[in-house]
């Protein structure tokens, strides 16, 4: 029982140390991406009771799919993008890659991201958004940092988001499009963990890796995020129209 | 008025300056964060939020020595959030004091989170804590406890949570006298019949309350502590769910369906029960039934065990096999005549994290009653003449399956799949009528009537394995397999006929009668195992080498007899027994280069077939070949832009001659179509080449694709008929010339309304050249067909949806025998599905189609319409219930035709069927019943 204690308290001591010595203002987050199929299909009011416990029956067990993502950040700005290693990738079968490129600029404000949409690529310009954080009281671990959490609303999409942010990484970003926090966003759960970004790896002053700014080519369509939003609204008030998963086609 | 409105703009306008005022931005909130011994607590946050809803309005981070200053707020109510790692979150309501532009809050004190506690929840269980005021909360789910434990098991390991020998339950020294679950008194409230009864898997969260005393609440003031109560969450439903359904009707005509299925599964197990019957051949299992039944088993991977060019290692595997009776009887196609069916079965699963069980039995019973009229023109190069059969048939067919799959990953690098089938079944068959053959000029040639019937009971077992090794090394991974598999069939036949032989002006010539029985024993044992091995070279490359082994062997003894006046006589020169062995390698290789959206793969392969066989039966023969073939193999696939994709495959295939058209057998079941095999058949070898590529937009909704394929075939086995001067038809496979054919497909889809009304357009080109030999003459048939597909989906609003499609056919053959026997025949079919919402909650859907069939050279065209419709209403709370009447085939029209326009033949067959009868259904269904207009002409979500 003593040398539990020992171990308790050494934990704590090295976990306290940590948390008060180290400012982690540049780096790199290995997130995980995962994305539950069936529940997503809880969302799409077409289907029937029936048939939505039939999916869960079927696919239910087995529904989850991962993706590597990873954020480069430093104090003045951060980058998302795909890792380079994927996890689950089959062994001997490439798939195409989602064109994808998240860049917050924090001391502009602004932001300039490459959005794949279901028929072509757009270069979105803009402020950075301002998100209604609603600050929450629960308290938990992601990868080794204490996060607090605060949830908002994909005004978009219509989702519950709920995001773990460390106050001990001082910058103010997160994965995917979200920023606005004292900290920096360690874990975000969509819809009731529909879909679950979690960060698995925070690797400190990595060399060489900075934060850069999607290239700007002819091909894509600049835009701001107003505009994107449309888009995406549009899209997906067609595709339950018309009785298909606005998903498969779209980042969820 | 006009006064009015400017008083009123006034005044808001001044509410709105004074408001402005009141909030001007320049009020300013300091403080000093420290513990409980007054040490700083450097860099640590503060959130300023609104008080409402907790919303975040700006945030900063104190310096050193733990002091902040806010800046520039506006002058209303805040709410301070103060956060440090390890300590508890310290929330200060803030109120702005008219005349002081700085509030300053002084020494912070924040609460230390006790440190055992922290560890354990947050570091050990990973269970997010939540903070209100001074206590704590946090998931009971996290904390993993062994299948099968009870709540106490759970509550034991909880932090802060003590549990005596007897069950008595306490947190902080004090017991904990109450007990809900979700809220609700559990047994009279007896803390431990709840702890001690309830599983622990059940279990979603598990709250701790204080409970304020009564007296506490009238007073204000309390003698005694308030006291703890525990609250349990049970798990949602969808984790732990069940449905099913039950279907039952009656109608006109003696028709009667009943189906019905019931589902009950959580994490760790699903079981299924489903039973069907039915006497309309309609409303039986399909694939909704189907997922419904196998559940998360429905569909495989990693079960293939012949490995190959293919990808080798991630593919799902669905098997429509007809001989799996299970899998027919949910996918079998419509018979036509009189069916009576009936199926029922049971499926479990079981599984954790690595292992999966699943074991299913499936019982069938089909009874089918057809009687048919056929009439068949047969034009040979020298001759011409016809058929006119009227014959019944019965069969009743009986089968048990029983299935059993397991798999276990050993670690994220090993996994084994076991796959065994049991199968048995038993099949009458009753088949009787009268053939009567004529020539050109309406001459009767010949008249039989025959009487046949048998039975047949076979047994079936396989079982396969399969291990799959994945390596550190990424792209690296090797497979074994092994199947094994035996057949056991017994069968035997009563044939009766007379055949009545006829020369020129209907003069009797001559009387040939058949009484015989046959009994044939069949056994089969099937060896086959695999071996794979994947070599990354660099990233984008792999070697991928195998090696198929397969052996059957086939065992058959028939024995047949004549009847004879009461005595049975062996018929030596119609008995026979046989056993062959065939024995396949296959050894090949391939090059894969896979990046970035684009995959091609080149590879060779070298077949050996090694074809043994003995045969008894009027003479002694024995069959020793070898056979060898190259097996080329190319593909490539790619996707680099998104919604498009270009596909190429190039593929060789060998087949081995079948056994039955090997060894010299005479089958004489039918007198006047003999069939007699080829002991010098050698394997037919095919080519395939496929091309296509698919662009769609799902922004405006729109698909195209198109597809180009050829194909050829060396040393096809080709059906060789010799027609006698009495019509007797002697039939072999021989290897000859071997078929041509490529096409096209084409299709287009595109919405004139967008999600309202939606146009879906294909075009289909077949050319195809074959050869048949009739009377060793060579007849080539050339044909060209062209088919069109137009399809419109109609659905404007909620209370209406409208699917139409037309599809035309047109084929042009010629014939190289004679040219006059060249023929067109054009096919039609058009079809209409409509639903519509009536009034008082009532629905109706209707089914129409129509098929048209014109044939020029013989003055051939037949129409059938067909309409089935039905209106009805869903009820019940949750609407649960529905009842239903249909009426099927109203215009009392279908006929059970086939028609046949092939080669030298031109036949037509009408098999009794079932026309226009009622129906009156109701449907139970634990989820309730959609009322909702069907809007969807697919299945995919």
């Amino acid at each position: 029982m003593k040398t539990i204690q020992i171990i308790f308290t050494l934990l704590a001591f090295a976990f306290f140390s940590n948390a008060v010595f180290s400012q982690l203002s540049s780096g790199r987050i290995e997130y995980d991406r995962t994305i539950y199929w069936t529940k997503i299909m809880d969302e799409l009011p077409y289907l029937s009771k029936e048939e939505l416990a039939r999916n869960k029956l079927t696919w239910g067990k087995d529904d989850k799919y991962t993706t590597q993502y990873s954020l480069i950040y430093n104090q003045n700005a951060s980058q998302y993008i795909e890792s380079e290693i994927q996890k689950e990738k089959s062994d001997q079968w490439s798939w195409r890659k989602e064109q994808l490129n998240y860049y917050l600029d924090l001391e502009k404000k602004t932001r300039s991201d490459l959005v794949e949409m279901p028929d072509k690529i757009y270069y979105v310009e803009s402020p950075e958004p301002s998100f209604k954080w609603k600050i929450l009281s629960e308290i938990k671990e992601v990868s080794g940092y204490v996060c607090m959490s605060a949830e908002t609303i994909d005004t978009v999409r219509k989702h519950k988001i709920v995001a773990w942010f460390t106050p001990e990484i001082p910058v103010s970003s997160g994965p995917e499009w979200y920023s606005g926090l004292p900290g920096m966003i360690l874990e975000l759960d969509i819809q009731n963990g529909s879909c679950v970004i979690t960060a698995t790896n925070i690797i400190k002053d990595p060399v060489n890796q900075t934060p850069t700014v999607p290239a700007r080519k002819k091909k894509y369509k600049i835009i701001d995020l107003a505009k994107l939003h449309e888009l995406q609204t549009s899209y997906i008030n067609q595709c339950i129209l018309s009785r298909r998963n606005p998903y498969w086609n779209m980042r969820y | 008025m006009r006064v009015y409105n400017y008083l009123i703009i006034t005044m808001v306008l001044s509410f709105w300056v004074g408001l402005g005022n009141a909030q001007s931005s320049n009020w300013q909130i300091k403080g000093n964060v420290t513990d409980t011994s007054s040490s700083p607590l450097s860099l640590a946050s503060v959130m300023v939020l609104h008080p409402e809803d907790s919303t975040l309005v700006t945030f900063v981070q104190a310096d050193q020595k733990g002091n902040f200053t806010i800046k520039n707020l506006k002058s209303i109510p805040y709410l301070l959030k103060i956060s440090y790692v390890g300590f508890l979150p310290k929330n200060i309501a803030v109120t702005p004091v008219l005349g002081e532009a700085i509030l300053d809050l002084g020494q912070i004190k924040m609460l230390e989170i006790s440190k055992e506690l922290f560890e354990v929840v947050i570091k050990t269980a990973k269970a997010p804590m939540t903070i209100r005021g001074d206590t704590i909360e946090y998931d009971a789910t996290k904390f993993k406890v062994p299948q099968g434990s009870t709540v106490e098991d759970l509550l034991r390991r909880l932090p802060g949570m003590e549990v005596s020998a007897d069950g008595t339950i306490s947190t902080e020294g004090q017991e904990i006298r109450k007990v809900t679950v979700d809220g609700r008194k559990f047994f009279g409230g007896d803390p431990k019949s709840a702890t001690k009864n309830l599983p622990a898997e059940g279990i979603s969260k598990v709250q701790l309350f204080t409970e304020e005393t009564e007296e506490k609440k009238l007073t204000g003031a309390s003698s005694t502590p308030p006291e703890k109560m525990m609250n349990l969450t049970l798990k949602d439903e969808f984790k732990n769910g069940s449905f099913g359904k039950l279907i039952a009707g009656g109608g006109t005509s003696e028709r009667a369906e009943l189906k019905g299925n019931f589902n009950k599964f959580n994490e760790s197990m699903q079981l299924s029960i489903i039973g069907s019957g039915n006497n309309t051949g309609r409303n039986g299992l399909g694939w909704d039934d189907y997922q419904d039944f196998r559940g998360s088993q429905s569909f495989n991977w990693n079960d293939e065990t012949d490995f190959g060019f293919g990808g080798g290692n991630d593919f799902m595997s669905f098997s429509f096999d007809d001989e799996n009776s299970m899998n027919s009887s949910f996918f079998g196609g419509r018979q036509t005549g009189l069916p009576i069916n009936g199926s029922g079965g049971l499926n479990y699963s079981w599984f954790n994290d690595k292992t999966e069980i699943n074991s299913v039995y499936f019982y069938n019973y089909n009874k089918l009653f057809a009687e048919a009229i056929r009439t068949q023109e047969n034009y040979l190069p020298d001759q011409y003449f016809k058929n006119n059969d009227s014959t019944t048939r019965v069969t009743k067919n009986m089968g048990h399956q029983a299935l059993f799959r397991g798999e276990h990953k050993f670690d994220s690098m090993h996994t084994l799949v076991v796959n065994l089938n049991g199968q048995l079944s038993n099949r009458l068959n009753n088949h009787f009528g009268n053939l009567q053959y004529s020539r050109a000029n309406g001459i009767i040639s010949n008249l039989t009537q025959f009487d046949n019937s048998g039975e047949t009971n076979s047994s079936n077992g396989n079982g396969s394995a399969v291990f799959r090794k994945k390596y550190k090394n990424k792209g690296r991974s090797s497979g074994i397999s092994t199947v094994l598999s035996r057949f056991d069939g017994q069968q035997y036949n009563e044939i009766e006929s007379e055949n009545n032989f006829f020369i020129i002006a209907s003069v009797f010539d001559s009387l040939y009668t058949i009484r015989q029985t046959n009994e044939t024993n069949n056994q089969n044992l099937l060896i086959k195992s695999s071996i794979m091995h994947v070599e990354p070279i660099g990233k984008k490359f792999f070697s991928q080498t195998f090696y198929n082994f397969s052996r059957r062997i086939e065992q058959s003894d028939r024995d047949v007899f004549d009847q004879q006046d009461q005595n049975e006589i062996r018929n030596d020169f119609l008995s026979r027994d046989y056993s062959n062995i065939i024995q396949t390698h296959r050894v090949g290789t391939s090059l894969r280069y896979s990046h970035q959206g684009t995959n091609v793969s080149i590879g060779l392969a070298r077949q050996i077939f090694n074809l043994n066989g003995e045969f008894n039966g009027g003479v002694t023969n024995s069959i020793d070949r070898q056979f060898q073939n190259w097996i080329p193999n190319f593909s490539f696939n790619s996707s680099v832009r998104k919604n498009q994709h270009l596909h190429a495959n190039y593929s060789v295939s060998a087949r081995e001659p079948k056994i039955q058209d090997l060894q010299p057998i005479i089958d004489n079941s039918n007198p006047l179509y003999i069939r007699i095999g080829n002991p010098d058949l050698i394997p037919q070898i095919d080519h395939r080449l496929n091309f296509g590529f698919r662009k769609s937009n799902p922004i405006n909704f729109t698909n195209f694709s198109i597809n180009l394929y050829g194909n050829f075939s060396e040393n096809q086995f080709v059906l060789e008929q010799n027609v006698d001067s009495n019509l007797v038809t002697t039939a072999r496979i021989i290897n000859y010339k071997g078929l041509k054919g490529t096409g096209s497909w084409l299709s287009y889809g595109f919405p004139i309304i967008k999600t309202k009304l939606t146009l879906n357009l294909s075009y289909n080109l077949n050319i195809s050249e074959s050869f048949a030999l009739v009377n060793s003459f060579e007849n080539e048939t050339f044909s060209i067909t062209n088919g069109g597909n137009v399809n419109l989906n109609i659905t404007p609003n909620e209370t209406i949806s409208a699917f139409l499609s037309a599809r035309i056919s047109y084929s042009d053959t010629k014939y190289s025998i004679e040219s006059s026997q060249n023929q067109q025949i054009m096919t039609q079919n058009y079809s209409a599905s409509i639903n519509v919402k009536l009034f008082w909650g009532i629905l109706a859907s209707a089914n129409f189609n129509y098929d048209r069939f014109i044939n020029d050279r013989f003055d051939f065209s037949q129409e059938v319409p067909i309409l089935n419709a039905s209106v009805y209403k869903v009820f019940g709370k949750n609407n649960h219930f529905e009842t239903r009447i249909s009426v099927y085939d109203i215009f009392n029209r279908n006929l059970g035709v086939n028609l046949v326009a092939n080669g030298n033949i031109v036949s037509e067959t009408r098999t009794s069927t079932l026309r226009r009868y009622g129906l009156l259904s109701f449907t139970y269904n634990i989820r309730g019943i959609s009322n909702k207009v069907n809007q969807r002409n697919n299945y995919y979500h």
